[in-house]
């Protein structure tokens, strides 16, 4: 019972928004801020009481064994954190502009948070998939309603392309489950089910599974969807599929792949690990020569997707826990960045990089934050990004070394487009567009120093975040040796 | 700048003891102090030259610096040559000196302009041309084959009629 409410203060939070009519907002934000008190206090339970599994299970289609059970251990926990504290932040950072039929904004958003924190906690392959393929309804009507130009194209591709890759997560859970005793989608009998294959069996359900988390986080050559998706996405939007959304897919990979098909990842996973690479190093060079700045994020973050998918892939628990903790890093910092792209263009009316220049002699605040937030993304020491990203080339490396070396060229590169970006949009003379720029105000400034202080305050201290996650990895690994 | 100097130079005074050479080291009964400074974090090192061979290269460079300072010493005191400010106009060890060996030329041309090249590439070609053309081309198909497909729907009984005696027949046949 203790899990029931993860889901049902964003459901409720979602219906009584809807009917809030201009208050919506500030109910959607009490809901978030009150599914932030209820994960710490489970934070607080898992660390006081030493209990390592929340769990809850009741049979839903008991025909088709699929039950509506949920879990929570430290690797869910991590993802549930994620989730609990970059939604108040989403909300908030909305707040700076009035968007038309607010109350369906909020009740989308809070349903999708719901959604997302369904797929964090599910115990059922058929509940994950639900789960999934729900949080992908509310994000494709707000492209759709509030989204920018050329809008029903490209959230028809972005809606197509994470369909087709479902299905064939879909096919995979369905072979699996066809070779369960109890026929039921458990998540135990899954991974019984998918260790008993053999190693060419275990492969192509890895392959089946993985084409699904390929697209959603994405990886190159699936990932065009993105850039024009968090283009016209409004600014919230963009947040949580950044934020959180894509981490469904890198979460999946501890959950729903590398469990269930051990050998399968081990002997077919250095192919995925190297499209990982790939992707990693493409995306980075095509980000250096982004002249929109909304553009170089949506890069950017193919970037450090590829990043966390090759190191999780590594199965070893330095590349798992850097990943869980550069999905944290990663969810924040997205929210710096997108905040700061809406910050520009509500006063310029451009993203353009080129157009933009000056803007710190004007509003030195904004300079200072934004560059704390570039710091963070390029893994500064001290900084949130540095945790996560250090580790994850350790495991990479430690897996296959010249990987692990490519790998490594993702820090350079993203210190090459991030600092590039912000000396054209901060440093050098006022543009014209930066003419009339007004400084940040208070509710800009708040958020933004949460930002700041998370990105420090994780950097300087990460200690207690890996150790969340740190046991139920171990455990992981160990149940995968056996 | 005077304080960071002097931090700078009393540094520099005690970073030149870390690479005295073994043999004095050994003659002023001081290599401990030095050698096994990073021991404990990186292990034990035994490897030097002979004494005869650091005393060699310390010479050889001493006397290279001497020789040095007195060219120094002739071209910009005595004969009072003052630099030339256009590196265009020197050749030789001359322009390559002025020049700062062009190291920044080199990184700006090979490795800066280089990479953005590369980058806009991979930005015209392969993204643009290969990936989104090949996506799309995707989408052509599917819209292609569905436009084909809709035809079938004629509205005219007869057709499905038809169709629906085919499929009867080779059902038939099939299971015959």
């Amino acid at each position: 019972m203790q899990l029931l409410p993860l889901l049902l203060i964003p459901l409720l939070t979602a219906i009584s928004a809807y009917f809030s009519g201009k208050n919506a907002k500030y109910v959607a934000l009490g809901g978030s801020l009150l599914n932030l008190g209820y994960v710490l206090f489970l934070l607080y339970t898992y660390n006081t009481t030493g209990q390592e599994t929340i769990t809850f299970s009741v049979p839903w289609i008991p025909q088709l064994g699929v039950s509506f059970s949920l879990m929570l251990d430290g690797i869910s926990l991590m993802l549930t954190i994620l989730s609990a504290i970059v939604m108040p932040m989403v909300l908030y950072a909305s707040f700076n502009r009035d968007y038309p039929d607010r109350h369906v904004l909020y009740a989308l958003m809070m349903l999708m948070d719901a959604a997302m924190a369904g797929s964090f906690i599910a115990a059922d392959g058929f509940l994950f998939y639900l789960f999934w393929e729900i949080a992908l309804i509310p994000i494709y009507f707000i492209c759709l309603k509030w989204g920018g130009e050329g809008r029903q194209k490209i959230t028809l591709k972005f809606f197509l392309y994470t369909m087709v890759g479902s299905l064939f997560m879909l096919f995979a859970f369905i072979y699996l489950y066809q070779h369960t005793p109890d026929k039921t989608f458990a998540l135990q009998a899954l991974y019984e089910a998918g260790r008993s294959l053999p190693v060419q069996e275990q492969g192509l359900v890895f392959a089946g599974i993985f084409l699904a988390f390929a697209i959603k986080m994405p990886i190159f050559p699936l990932h065009t969807w993105q850039p024009e998706t968090y283009y016209i996405a409004p600014t919230p939007g963009a947040m949580l599929l950044s934020g959180i959304m894509l981490k469904m897919a890198t979460y999946g990979i501890i959950r729903w792949l590398i469990p269930v098909v051990p050998q399968g990842v081990a002997e077919y996973g250095i192919w995925a690990v190297g499209l990982s690479v790939v992707s990693i190093l493409y995306a980075s060079f095509i980000s250096i020569v982004q002249k929109d700045y909304k553009r170089l994020i949506a890069f950017a973050s193919i970037a450090h997707v590829g990043l966390i998918s090759a190191g999780l892939l590594s199965a070893n628990v330095q590349g798992i826990q850097g990943g869980l903790v550069e999905m944290l890093s990663h969810g924040i910092n997205s929210v710096g960045l997108f905040f700061v792209y809406d910050i520009i263009v509500t006063r310029t009316g451009t993203s353009e990089m080129d157009k933009l220049g000056g803007i710190r002699s004007i509003d030195p605040r904004l300079g200072f934050m934004f560059l704390i937030i570039v710091l963070g993304v390029v893994a500064l020491p001290f900084t949130n990004g540095f945790v996560g990203e250090f580790l994850l080339i350790v495991g990479l490396f430690k897996y296959n070394q010249v990987l692990g070396a490519f790998a490594g060229l993702s820090i350079i590169l993203g210190v090459v487009y991030m600092f590039r970006s912000f000396q054209k949009m901060m440093l050098g003379e006022v543009k014209d567009e930066a003419l009339n720029y007004k400084k940040q105000t208070r509710q800009e400034t708040m958020l933004l120093l949460l930002v700041c202080l998370l990105i420090v305050g994780f950097g300087v201290y990460p200690k207690p975040i890996l150790a969340i996650s740190e046991k139920s990895v171990v455990e992981l690994l160990q149940g995968i040796a056996q | 700048m005077t304080i960071p100097l002097v931090l700078l130079a009393i540094l520099s005074i005690i970073g030149g003891w870390m690479g005295i050479p073994h043999g004095i080291a050994h003659a002023m009964g001081i290599h401990k102090s030095f050698d096994t400074f990073l021991a404990p974090v990186l292990g034990t090192f035994e490897m030097h030259a002979s004494l005869g061979m650091e005393l060699a290269i310390m010479g050889v460079t001493t006397l290279l610096i001497i020789a040095t300072i007195y060219y120094a010493y002739l071209l910009f005191v005595k004969k009072q040559v003052r630099p030339v400010r256009d590196v265009e106009a020197l050749t030789g060890p001359s322009r390559l000196i002025a020049g700062r060996f062009f190291i920044d030329e080199f990184y700006r041309k090979y490795i800066v302009q280089a990479n953005d090249k590369f980058a806009q590439l991979l930005e015209n070609v392969v993204e643009n041309r290969v990936v989104d053309n090949t996506v799309n081309a995707i989408g052509t198909a599917v819209s292609a084959i569905s436009n084909r497909f809709r035809k079938i729907q004629t509205g005219q009984l007869e057709h499905y009629v038809l169709v629906f005696v085919v499929a009867v027949a080779v059902m038939v046949a099939l299971l015959i």
